[in-house]
């Protein structure tokens, strides 16, 4: 996975706009305060609310 | 973040109004919007230097994503949309000029980013897909994710210069729908640009294209919020 930290110092959850962090597989964004995990794939970040998994 | 946020569906217009047709966009456009001229303009325009962070707002299939990479070989270029497939054909184009840039999947009024966090952005022919409520979302959140001083780029259709314009301009409506784009055709983008707070609004160029009217428009967030109106 690669999803340079200039990546991350931008990116944002898209409903809370706090910033998200990668989970531990590296295949996904976590928004701590939503618990809400966007999925990566193909190297693209999908940051879209409805296809969030929502984290227990 | 308001309830209708949460809510948002992924909801987009594939590039041509229907999916089958996204793989022919890029030839489409290539021989009816003289793509390369109001790109070029639009690239020229933006004035990147390197350092600058860069979104391309509504990246489609990436041509404008890597025209604006390589105007500016130091700056960080991100290309969003909402369209997983034209992001595959971005991805590949982008691979095969060996070019690195960055696209991310969101939706235009609910944008992934920090605010304050780009310089410039950049969006063609994205805004008349959006239903009126989106677009002035949109434009909220590209006030939002603009750095003080950093500027908004458009190309998107504009007031019909003259009745052949108009009326060639029906055959997009048929296809995108005359709800999105009524705003454009009345000619309302640079008002809704300053309603979303966004000052140095100016329509820049306008282009004839067999569809009608291709306009280009300017707009900066200001440094600082704008002041009352000063009675010196």
């Amino acid at each position: 996975m690669t999803v340079s930290q200039e990546l991350l110092e931008i990116l944002a959850c898209p409903k809370c706009k706090q910033p998200v962090t990668v989970n531990a597989a590296g295949t996904g964004l976590v928004c701590g305060a939503c618990r809400l995990e966007y999925p990566i794939v193909d190297d693209i970040p999908v940051m879209l609310i409805d296809e969030a998994r929502t984290l227990e | 973040m308001s309830d209708d946020l949460e809510h948002a569906a992924s909801r987009f217009i594939p590039a041509l109004g229907f999916a089958a047709l996204t793989r022919l966009y890029d030839p489409v456009l290539r021989a009816t919007l003289r793509e390369a001229t109001f790109k070029c303009a639009l690239v020229a325009q933006a004035a990147l230097a390197p350092g600058m962070r860069v979104l391309d707002l509504g990246a489609g299939t990436g041509t404008l994503t890597l025209m604006l990479q390589q105007s500016a070989p130091g700056a960080e270029i991100v290309g969003v949309d909402g369209d997983p497939e034209v992001l595959a054909l971005a991805r590949a184009k982008a691979t095969a000029a060996g070019q690195t840039v960055r696209f991310d999947r969101a939706l235009a009024y609910a944008l992934p980013y920090d605010d304050a966090s780009f310089d410039r952005v950049v969006s063609s022919l994205l805004l008349h897909h959006l239903s009126p409520a989106d677009k002035r979302r949109t434009l909220r959140e590209v006030f939002r994710i603009l750095a003080g001083g950093g500027e908004l780029h458009v190309a998107d259709w504009g007031r019909p210069r003259n009745a052949v314009m108009r009326a060639l301009f029906l055959g997009v409506q048929l296809l995108d729908g005359f709800a999105t784009t009524a705003e454009n055709v009345a000619g309302m983008l640079p008002e809704l640009f300053h309603e979303a707070g966004f000052v140095a609004v100016r329509e820049t160029d306008a282009f004839a294209t067999v569809f009608g009217t291709l306009a280009l428009y300017r707009a900066t967030r200001p440094q600082v919020s704008a002041p009352l109106a000063s009675t010196s």
